[in-house]
């Protein structure tokens, strides 16, 4: 037998079937990953922006691969393997000079603003370092009549009418089309979960996220725990009581040398009373009562208000204790700050400027000004189009926020504005957002 | 001539093979000019974080340069330099003539062919937007068939050989090809790479890319070169080749580790991390092995072209450990997806791949053509690109800590772009120094081949008897 045949044909033989087992076969399996249930096909359009993507290499800077970890927090929920079911070339990426791109379409939904961007990305964001890509687009003299001209700031327009092509418009209509659908819940029967569902609702994505964080390393991503020595969450007692006490102090203070179902547990639980909010309890104390089969009643963060303060809890789910009890409009000014930045400054300008034309300023505006603040939090929630303010008409639609951030997010976003550059609204309060959602 | 498997052939290396010595020259010659050219890219593309509106053209734009810089290094620069060096290692080690010259020149050609269009197709926006494999698929074909007759040659040659063993280099060099091979195939097939499949392909393909076809062929040709410059053997033959099997049962696994935290499945993820861990087992035996083939040496290594393969151990020490290390997932999600990962691969494809590259141009050129590089050039090649490279790392080492803090703090993203900043500038100044170092080289390799000789003297000097 010949010693050369048996180094190079061995081994490559032993490569040939890792190869296979490492590479071909999680291939096979994980390319019939269903979709997940809501996600849309791409359209010939976008599949075409897709490919504009690509050969532009969009995917060097970009990610879309949201990971359940709290600096991805921003971006959306976590990404589901069934997220990539239409994704072929997938694009998840290596590498985040630029944010993460799985849910752009509802991060940033104005197909104006992207237009703006792409040729220009310095013209809405100062600090940015994206590429321009003015090749994207055409620069005519007379504007044809199909077509909308790009609307940019002076110091970044060329001499005439900029209108995208048709390699910016199917790229625009890709950016658009990445949407992250909600995950439903995955136990039969479970109760349906989402911030509309009152104010006992929960965000079922926050909770899981919150508790891949926090507490899967020792309970087990599916609650199942470790024989011995972590115990499992799924069918718990505690988890599951009517009750919440039990469960929300533990979560506060830890445990240690409990005997749970007959089975002694040495390993001690860490108290998270000072690492996590009242609302992060909460999101993640819902999400164990609503994941692997358990059923326990859900809570709200004044249910974890009432249990750090030793206060005895009556619970009654159809009564809930009402988040929303505070009076006197407070509010956290880096909060606020931190939050126009991430949803209102690309358009509005960090300094509240906005670009003339296209996108109103803020500083100086009378509704953001007024004393009743109805008009400015309505805007907030619902969006605007199309309106006329100081006798410029804005034709960028503005998006909605209802559904991407909580009442006390918007209130904070609304306090900001009404208190920064030279602004003196008066403050907003929870309550007056939670009333103006309920109106329809 | 024969010899035991651990006294290893220190042949006479008189410049007696005027094909080979063409071969040889032909390749690393070809080689450096795509390190120059591809390494001017990767300058370019660097200063544009400072600078996003400079040269705002599709064919110099970032996402086109960036696949250009990173491939051309790959498939044009380090894979010609080391099937070159292998081919002469594969004769010299054999004490045989290479097998078909005309072979060789055909796989120079098709690794060339394959280089400029994938080059050229890149810069005119084809991508198939896979990292380290965005060549279009007939282009990988071409690259594919240029490993397949180089190893067909490597092969041929060592058949000839005049003793039952086969040197140790030649199990790197040839296995590391045949299974490069195997990647790029079930890479190219479309069958199972759909969505998340393709994902998982991906999470095989870009580490083998690496850690099967440019870490076995440094090491095997570094296993030659290295004996040669300090004319003593290898510390361990067994060691070698222990390091050789474990390499290869290890290495294909830990693919996923590119992918934590992603929707990939867990326990795929976890298995690559055990994995990356055993990793450990062939990097140190490798190590040890060069380390203590170094002993004694201190004294006179400074002025050898030997110092640029105790570069390249440690690079690959470093790098090899680092990348166990990055792989734990309280580390990697700090440092995921972060420049932290650019920095890591720098060190491995730079410090440790191309320095070892350069450690065997430099010990087996000079042996093949008969000519000898000046040995301040050599001097200024070396600092100029190691202290490129440290300063290179080093920034974005911190800027990737600092961007995965920023995300971690819940700070808004374009706080991380602002924060890496100024160490993206630093980057910029290592990656000068490091494309000065490769005008040097550059003029070495002319040295060394058409170039005036400066034998004797030199040949005096970097080979201490």
């Amino acid at each position: 037998m010949n010693r050369l045949l048996a180094i190079s044909g061995g081994s490559t033989l032993i490569y040939t079937g890792l190869a296979v087992l490492m590479g071909v076969l999680p291939g096979i399996w994980l390319s019939k990953v269903p979709p997940t249930p809501g996600l849309k096909p791409l359209t010939p359009l976008e599949a075409r922006g897709r490919d504009v993507y690509v050969s532009e290499g969009c995917f060097y800077c970009h990610t879309q691969q949201v990971r359940p970890l709290s600096g991805d927090k921003s971006f959306g929920r976590p990404s589901a393997p069934g997220d990539y079911a239409y994704q072929t070339t997938e694009l998840l990426g290596s590498e985040r000079n630029g944010p993460d791109l799985s849910n752009i379409g509802t991060r940033q939904s104005s197909s104006i603003w992207q237009f703006i961007h792409l040729y220009q990305p310095r013209a809405v964001v100062p600090q940015s370092i994206m590429p321009a890509y003015p090749w994207l687009f055409s620069v005519v003299d007379k504007l044809p009549p199909e077509e909308k001209a790009v609307s940019l700031p002076p110091e970044f327009a060329p001499g005439g009418t900029v209108i995208p092509n048709d390699d910016g418009k199917a790229l625009v209509a890709y950016l658009l089309s990445l949407k992250q659908p909600a995950l439903a819940p995955t136990q039969p029967g479970a109760v349906p979960l989402s911030r509309s569902s009152g104010p006992l609702g929960f965000d079922a994505g926050k909770g899981a996220a919150l508790f891949a964080n926090n507490c899967a390393s020792c309970h087990g991503a599916e609650g199942k725990g470790v024989p011995g020595t972590f115990p499992p969450l799924a069918g718990d007692p505690v988890v599951n009581a009517a009750n919440p006490t039990a469960h929300i102090g533990a979560v506060l203070h830890g445990l240690s040398g409990n005997v749970i179902n007959g089975q002694k547990y040495e390993a001690p639980m860490p108290a998270f009373a000072d690492q996590l909010s009242d609302q992060e309890i909460a999101d993640i104390i819902n999400h164990e009562r609503s994941s692997w089969g358990n059923r326990g009643a859900l809570i709200s963060a004044a249910d974890v208000v009432a249990a750090r303060a030793n206060e005895p809890l009556q619970k009654q789910p159809t009564k809930p204790v009402s988040p929303i009890a505070a009076p006197a409009p407070t509010f956290d000014p880096a909060e606020g700050s931190k939050l126009f930045a991430e949803n209102c400054a690309a358009c509005h300008g960090a300094e509240g400027k906005g670009v003339p034309g296209t996108f109103p300023p803020l500083a100086g505006d009378q509704v953001v000004n007024a004393t009743d603040p109805a008009e400015h939090i309505t805007t907030m929630l619902r969006g605007l189009g199309g309106k006329a303010i100081n006798g410029q008409k804005y034709e960028v639609e503005m998006p909605p926020f209802a559904d991407r951030l909580s009442d006390q997010q918007i209130a904070d976003i609304i306090n900001h504005e009404r208190t920064s550059w030279g602004n003196h609204g008066p403050l907003v309060t929870l309550a007056d957002i939670t009333k103006l959602r309920a109106k329809k | 001539m024969s010899y035991t498997a651990t006294a290893i052939p220190l042949r006479t290396a008189a410049p007696d093979d005027p094909a080979l010595a063409r071969v040889l020259a032909a390749y690393v010659a070809s080689a450096t000019i795509w390190l120059v050219l591809t390494t001017a890219v990767g300058l370019l593309v660097s200063f544009k974080f400072a600078y996003p509106d400079f040269a705002t053209t599709p064919a110099l734009s970032f996402g086109r340069l960036r696949a250009i810089h990173t491939n051309g290094t790959f498939y044009a620069w380090a894979s010609q330099a080391l099937i070159g060096l292998a081919l002469f290692v594969a004769a010299r080690s054999s004490g045989a003539r290479l097998y078909s010259e005309r072979l060789a020149w055909i796989s120079l050609a098709l690794l060339n062919l394959a280089a400029v269009l994938g080059t050229v197709t890149l810069d005119f926006g084809f991508n198939y937007g896979q990292e380290y494999r965005e060549w279009l698929w007939w282009i990988r074909v071409i690259l594919g068939l240029g490993l397949i007759t180089a190893v067909w040659n490597m092969i041929a040659t060592v058949e000839q050989r005049d003793a039952e063993d086969i040197y140790i280099s030649n199990w790197y060099t040839i296995g590391g090809t045949l299974w490069t091979i195997v990647m790029v195939v079930v890479s190219l097939l479309p069958w199972y790479q759909f969505g998340l499949g393709q994902v998982a392909v991906q999470a095989f393909f870009m580490h083998n890319a690496v850690g099967l076809w440019f870490t076995p062929l440094s090491l095997g040709v570094s296993y030659y070169a290295l004996p040669k410059l300090l004319n003593r053997p290898i510390y361990s033959y067994s060691l070698g080749v222990f390091a050789f099997w474990t390499n290869l049962i290890f290495y294909p696994i830990v693919g996923a580790h590119h992918f934590e935290f992603s929707p990939l499945p867990w326990w795929l993820q976890t298995t690559a991390i055990v994995f990356s861990v055993a990793m450990l087992v062939p990097v140190l035996s490798g190590t040890a092995n060069f380390l203590l083939t170094f002993r004694g040496t201190h004294e006179w290594i400074y002025r050898s072209p030997a110092v640029f393969i105790l570069v390249a151990v440690y690079g690959y020490l470093l790098g090899s450990t680092q990348g166990t290390f990055e792989a734990f997932r309280s580390l990697q999600q700090l440092w995921h997806l972060t420049n932290y990962t650019v920095g890591h691969s720098h060190l491995t494809m730079y410090g440790f791949v191309t320095f070892a590259i350069w450690g065997g141009v430099y010990a087996l050129l000079p042996r093949a053509t008969g000519k000898y590089p000046y040995n301040l050039a050599m001097g200024i090649h070396f600092w100029l690109s190691a202290v490129g490279v440290v300063i290179y790392v080093a920034a974005l080492s911190a800027a990737g800590t600092i961007q995965g803090l920023d995300w971690f703090r819940g700070l808004t993203f374009i706080q991380s772009v602002e924060d890496a900043a100024p160490y993206w500038l630093w980057r910029s100044v290592g990656g000068s120094l490091m494309f000065a170092g490769h005008l040097v080289f550059a003029f070495n390799v002319w040295t060394m081949t058409y170039g005036r000789s400066y034998a004797e003297l030199a040949a005096a000097k970097t080979v201490p008897v």
